[in-house]
This record gives C-alpha cells, sequence and structure tokens, in this order.
C-alpha cells in the first residue's frame, strides 16, 4: 500500500505522549515475530536493566497477574500491559513494533498486536499512570500513529519517532 | 556544716525512703490496677479491688507494707486526701444544688444523727454488758456513734464516676457524701469531749468544740483564699496543661498549709474545688478533667494503702460482736434517717428509697478520728488485756474495712435500682464503648479487582459510599477504590473497556479493625482528614466493610437516645 492509497488520518501529534523523559533508547525493540510470553518477558528484562525496578521476578508476577485478569490488548493493534508496584523507583515505559504482530495476545477485538507500550509505576504514582494510559490510548486511536511506528526502520528511529529526541 | 562533716548514714537512710516510697508507689498501682481489673471482671467496684489488695499486702496480710512503709507514704496519703477533697468539691455544682439545698441539709442531718444516735447506743449497751462501767461504755459509745456518722467521700465518688451516674439521687450523695464530714467532725468534737469528761474529768465541751469550729473555719478559709488565687491565674494561663500543672502545685500548698496547721485538709481542698467550679464553671471543666486523669493513680494508692493500714490479726474475737453491732446501727440509721428526712421534705421517692443505700461507706479518716479519741480517753481498761482506747481503735478499723468493702457496693445497687447508673455518658464514653463491628451491618459486597471501571461507576452510583475495598479471587484485600481515583478517567469513557478496578485502586494505607473502639477509629480518622476507612479482619486479612464518621455520628447519637441521655 501507498501513501495515496492510504485512508486520509489526522496528522498524529506524537509529543501527546510525553515520552521524552519516559523513555531511553535501551528500551525500544523493534522485532519481527515473537511470542507474547516472550516478548514481555523481554520487556521486563529491560525494565529491570534500566535500574526503576529492584527484582525481576516480582515485576514478571504483577505484569503477568494483569494479564491473567484480563489482556491488556486493547484493540487496534495496540497492547499495553502496565502494573503499579511498591519497589518501583520512577515511572519507565518500554516500547516494542512487532512488525508481523503478536497472535496471541488475545486482544480485546481478537486482532493482532504489533504496538507494545508497557508501564511501570510507583504504587502512589496513580494519576499520572492512569493519564499515560489514556494518552497512549488516545494517541494510538489514531491507525495512522500505529502505521507511523511501523514504518520505523531501527530501533533509534522508532525512539526519535516517539520522543522527538535523536537516539 | 562542712558538707565532708557531713554524716553518711543520713544520706544512705534519705536513699532507702525514697528508694521505699518509690518501691510502694509503684507496687501500690500495679497492684491496685491488677486488684480493681479483677473486681471489675466480678462486677464489684474497681474501689474494693484495691482495697484487697492493700489488705494482702499490708499489715492482716503478707506484710509486704509494714508500718515502717505506711508511715513513709504519709505525705502521699495526704496529698491523695486533698485531691480527693478537690474533686468531690468539684462535684458540687451550685446551679445543681440550690434547688435542693434545704432537703440536702435536712437529709444530712436526719442520716448523721440517727447513724450517731443507734450506733451510740447499741455499742454503749455492749460495752456496758461487758465492762460494767457505765462510763466507759457511753464513753465508748459516744465516741464510736460520732465516728460512725461520716460517709467516706473518696470510695462513693469513685463508683460514682465509675458508674457514669447522674440524676437527683446522685446529686443528693455527692452533696452529703461532701458536707457530712463538717456534720461529722462537729458530733465528733462534742462527743469525744463529752468522753473526755467522763472518763478523766477534764476537758470541756465548750472548749472542744470552739476548737473544732475554728478548726473548720480556718479550713475554709484557707481553701477560699486559694480558690481566689486560682481563679486569678486560670484567667490568666491560656494552655490547659499549664492551667492544671498550675492548679496541682496550689493544691500541694493548700494542702501542706492544712496538715502543718492541723487543720481539716479534705474541707480546705474541697472549698478550692467548690469555688473553682462554681466561679469558672467553662473554664475550670478541662481543668477538672485533666485533674481527673492525673488523679487515678494517686486515687488506686490512697485505697491501697487503707487496706493496708488496716491491722486486725491480733483483735480479739468477741470486739467482732460490737463491729457486727456498729454496721447494722450505723447502716440503719443511715437509711432511716435519711428516709425520713428525704420523706419530711417530700424528696423524689429515688431519694427517699435509695439514698441510704449510697451512704455505707467509711474511709480511713474515721481510723484516724478513732486514733486521736483514743489518746484522749486516757487508759482505761475494758478487760485485764484491753484499753478502751485501743478497743475504739480495733472498732473503727474493722468497721472501715467491711465498710470499705460493702460500701463501694451499695453505692453501686442504689444507683443501678434508682436507674441513675450510665446516665452521665458523654458522646466521647459512647464511642469508647462501641466497637467498629457494632456498625458493619448492610455494606455493600467488596469489588474484585477484575472488575469493568462501569461496574464500578455502578457501585458509586448505587450505594452511599466514597471508597470500596477490592478483593483478589480469595476475598482477600488488594485495595481500595476511591471515588477520587475513579474521577480521574471518569471523562475518558473509552479507556472504560479495557481498564479495571485493579488498575485504578489505590493501596491499603489505613484500616479499621472489628475490636477497634470508635473512640480510636473517630480519632485516626480526623487526623488523617478523611471521613471513610476500609475495615479489615485481622486474621485473614479480608475487608468486612467501610466505616465513615457520619455513620459513627448516628450511631452514637441513636446510642445516646437508646439509653435515653
Amino acid at each position: 500500500m501507498t501513501s495515496s492509497d492510504a485512508p486520509s488520518h489526522d496528522p498524529v501529534d506524537f509529543s501527546d505522549l510525553e515520552f521524552a523523559d519516559l523513555l531511553t533508547p535501551d528500551r525500544v525493540l523493534l522485532l519481527d515475530k515473537i511470542d507474547k510470553r516472550e516478548l514481555l518477558d523481554k520487556m521486563i528484562e529491560l525494565t529491570v536493566r534500566s535500574g526503576s525496578f529492584g527484582s525481576a521476578e516480582s515485576l514478571r508476577l504483577g505484569v503477568f497477574g494483569r494479564e491473567e485478569l484480563m489482556s491488556t490488548g486493547i484493540g487496534l493493534g495496540i497492547g499495553i500491559p502496565h502494573v503499579r508496584l511498591k519497589t518501583v523507583r520512577h515511572l519507565t515505559v518500554t516500547v516494542a513494533v512487532v512488525r508481523d504482530g503478536v497472535s496471541n495476545y488475545e486482544s480485546m477485538d481478537e486482532l493482532p498486536v504489533r504496538f507494545v507500550c508497557m508501564i511501570v509505576a510507583r504504587e502512589d504514582q496513580h494519576s499520572r499512570h492512569l493519564r499515560l494510559l489514556s494518552r497512549i490510548s488516545g494517541t494510538f486511536k489514531n491507525p495512522a500513529a500505529l502505521e507511523a511506528a511501523l514504518q520505523c526502520k531501527t530501533s533509534a528511529e522508532l525512539f526519535t519517532l516517539l520522543t522527538g529526541r535523536p537516539a | 556544716m562542712c558538707p565532708t562533716n557531713r554524716p553518711k548514714n543520713s544520706n544512705k537512710d534519705s536513699e532507702l525512703l525514697i528508694m521505699t516510697i518509690l518501691i510502694l508507689i509503684g507496687l501500690g498501682i500495679l497492684g491496685g490496677m491488677a486488684g480493681g481489673w479483677f473486681f471489675q471482671k466480678i462486677r464489684f467496684p474497681q474501689v474494693v479491688g484495691y482495697i484487697v489488695i492493700g489488705l494482702l499486702l499490708g499489715e492482716s496480710g503478707l506484710r509486704v507494707i509494714d508500718s515502717a512503709g505506711l508511715a513513709s507514704m504519709r505525705s502521699v496519703n495526704i496529698f491523695a486526701l486533698g485531691i480527693i477533697g478537690f474533686l468531690v468539691g468539684g462535684e458540687l455544682k451550685l446551679a445543681g444544688f440550690k434547688k435542693y439545698a434545704r432537703q440536702f441539709i435536712t437529709i444530712l442531718l436526719f442520716e448523721g444523727i440517727c447513724a450517731t444516735i443507734l450506733v451510740a447506743l447499741s455499742t454503749a449497751l455492749i460495752v456496758w454488758k461487758i465492762t460494767h462501767c457505765i462510763p466507759a461504755a457511753i464513753a465508748s459509745g459516744l465516741v464510736l456513734g460520732a465516728i460512725s456518722s461520716a460517709t467516706d467521700p473518696a470510695s462513693t465518688i469513685d463508683v460514682i464516676w465509675e458508674y457514669r451516674a447522674k440524676g437527683v439521687l446522685t446529686a443528693a450523695i455527692v452533696a452529703i457524701v461532701a458536707l457530712d464530714d463538717a456534720l461529722a467532725l462537729t458530733l465528733y468534737g462534742l462527743c469525744s469531749s463529752t468522753a473526755q469528761l467522763l472518763t478523766s474529768n477534764t476537758g470541756s465541751v465548750m472548749r472542744s468544740l470552739g476548737q473544732v469550729f475554728t478548726e473548720l473555719a480556718a479550713s475554709v478559709a484557707l481553701g477560699t483564699a486559694f480558690a481566689v488565687a486560682v481563679v486569678l491565674f486560670l484567667k490568666r494561663f491560656a494552655r490547659n496543661e499549664r492551667a492544671a500543672a498550675m492548679t496541682i502545685g496550689m493544691l500541694a500548698l493548700v494542702i501542706g498549709i492544712a496538715d502543718a496547721g492541723k487543720l481539716d485538709v479534705i474541707l480546705a481542698a474541697m472549698m478550692v474545688g467548690f469555688l473553682l467550679v462554681n466561679l469558672l464553671p467553662r473554664r475550670s471543666e478541662e481543668v477538672f478533667r485533666l485533674l481527673r486523669a492525673f488523679a487515678t493513680p494517686i486515687y488506686i494508692i490512697f485505697f491501697v494503702m487503707v487496706g493496708a493500714r488496716l491491722a486486725l490479726k491480733d483483735m480479739p474475737l468477741w470486739l467482732w460482736g460490737i463491729v457486727l453491732t456498729y454496721i447494722v446501727g450505723r447502716n440503719f440509721g443511715k437509711a432511716a434517717g435519711s428516709w425520713a428526712g428525704a420523706k419530711l421534705t417530700g424528696a423524689a421517692p429515688s431519694v427517699r428509697n435509695y439514698l441510704g443505700l449510697g451512704l455505707f461507706a467509711q474511709g480511713g479518716v474515721a481510723i484516724g478520728l478513732a486514733i486521736v479519741a483514743g489518746d484522749k480517753l486516757g487508759r482505761i481498761p475494758v478487760t485485764k488485756d484491753l484499753l478502751l482506747s485501743d478497743m475504739i481503735v480495733y472498732v473503727v478499723t474493722a468497721t472501715t474495712l467491711l465498710l470499705q468493702l460493702i460500701g463501694p457496693v451499695s453505692v453501686k445497687l442504689s444507683l443501678r435500682k434508682s436507674g441513675e447508673e450510665g446516665k452521665n455518658l458523654t458522646e466521647e464514653d459512647i464511642m469508647n464503648d462501641l466497637k467498629v463491628k457494632d456498625l458493619l451491618g448492610g455494606q455493600p459486597p467488596p469489588l474484585r479487582e477484575s472488575s469493568s471501571i462501569a461496574d464500578a461507576v455502578k457501585y458509586f452510583t448505587r450505594y452511599d459510599l466514597l471508597i470500596y475495598p477490592v478483593v483478589d479471587d480469595n476475598n482477600a484485600i488488594r485495595g481500595i477504590l476511591t471515588f477520587e481515583s475513579l474521577k480521574d478517567i471518569l471523562s475518558d469513557r473509552e479507556c472504560w473497556g479495557w481498564l479495571l478496578v485493579a488498575d485504578i485502586m489505590t493501596p491499603v494505607t489505613e484500616a479499621a479493625s472489628p475490636e477497634e473502639t470508635l473512640h480510636s477509629v473517630y480519632d485516626r480518622m480526623q487526623q488523617l482528614r478523611i471521613d471513610q476507612m476500609p475495615v479489615i479482619g485481622e486474621t485473614e486479612r479480608k475487608p468486612l466493610g467501610v466505616i465513615d464518621l457520619r455513620g459513627i455520628r448516628q450511631a452514637v447519637n441513636s446510642e445516646l437516645l437508646k439509653r435515653g441521655i
């Protein structure tokens, strides 16, 4: 599909996400194909490595515990695994784009998930956490946002797209 | 004298004395509390427990507290008597008594004089039967009769406070126990001087009475002077703690001066309390409340020492006959005198029927009077081993013991029978009585962490709470959902479809336990400035509901109404 064939969408303003202070280049993944569990494990590992969290095991329990209650695949190819925990030092975002999509994500519209944004917040960051969830869903409601993310060739390019900063 | 030349022994002695006093204070408070707790459990007034512990530790029991220990505690006891006098004076609010003044004074005279006459006649008769000595019989009858007219204000008022009594009978008991000290001293002055005349042909009734009245007037004057000083100071001290500290200081001075001048300590301190409560009724309220809290350990020590002082081990058996006669005569005299006085003045039926029961307690002051009377009477043998003066001390000691055990119980009975028990409750008392679990009826079920936001919104529209406990599949608490949290996403309805209660709940930082008193949880909520708090079971961490300030206030008001207050 060429850009001229694509349905017209409102222009996407990624600055609404306010990712500049929350995301670092090492927490941006660009993948072709991956299983849900494997993807979430990878993202958890990156989050822990960034130093914002104490133990990978408790983060894993929190993230997968939330997925057990209900999948965080909110439809339109978007997944937002998120958790608030006491041991988190500061709010951290980790992003993955999976070009072929995660087919076993159990998304609400049953479509494969291509853009996954993991949010790990401290227990008392209630309002900030909810605002961030709302901004991500609001931004990616526009299919052009996912389209633009999928066009990125490298993780550095994806980082720049989302934060407006060079990697 | 050069300090290095000071004898070392006197330092050691004073150190030993201080240690003895501190150990006795510690023993007295802790032992007394244990006794009070036990007797409260078996539905006796706590004061009985304090006295029984004193008996066990003292002269009649294990002798852990011996006469030397008791002597070292003298100043503590005098201070306690003064504080008791002050607090009893604080109960005499003129606004409540004016209406009944004539009635109470008539009843006071009737109950006091009736007890005196009955005890004097009956004990004199027994002593005459044993000694065949008319002067000894009359002398002992007069002294015992006069001593029997006094009622112990301390234990009586203690029971009134413990059972939160309020009403016309309570007012009558308070007024009479406060005033009959003066009546008893007058009767005592009159009778002991007559007895002295009879037994030693010395002394003069008029001189003795004059002395008694001078003492009473000087006590009243001393109390009045200090009361004026306290009132003036209280007007300047804004903070209640300072005001209470100043009042305690002033009281210590009144008590010390009265004791040094051989005046009536109770009466002088009572005068301070009486004038303070009537001149500054509102301002003094908090001071009396603080003093009452301060007085609790002093009360306990005082009553433990009352018990410890009673030495009954060596008392001849036949004297118990006089003891029983004294008790029956005194109690019957008080009951009949109160009834007759009440009948004559048209007092309320509760006063007529139950006032006598409320006046049975006899205090440690009676023993002091008996000892002083004994000194006046000279060395008259009743039997070959017993002097009349010792006989009087034994009888008054034994009757004090029995009446201190019977008295508080009968005060409780009189308050209960008249229906005045528990009528002086404040909202704070009710909040201390009720527990969180008493308010947990009709609570909505907790929310599940997997519930949708739409379900959570329904809770807020259906029920009247602002917070809801959130549970997992095992019904264990996971957090609470507050209206504040929900507000953050109320406008973003698109999120409702994929967010869960688990995503917006907040952790439980404060929770009430079902066994916690309403008073404690109310205080915590006020401090935290929150209106509602989840209630969580103590063992399984399961939420039992939500408690809110409005619910607490409603429960307290309906309880006050239910109890007719």
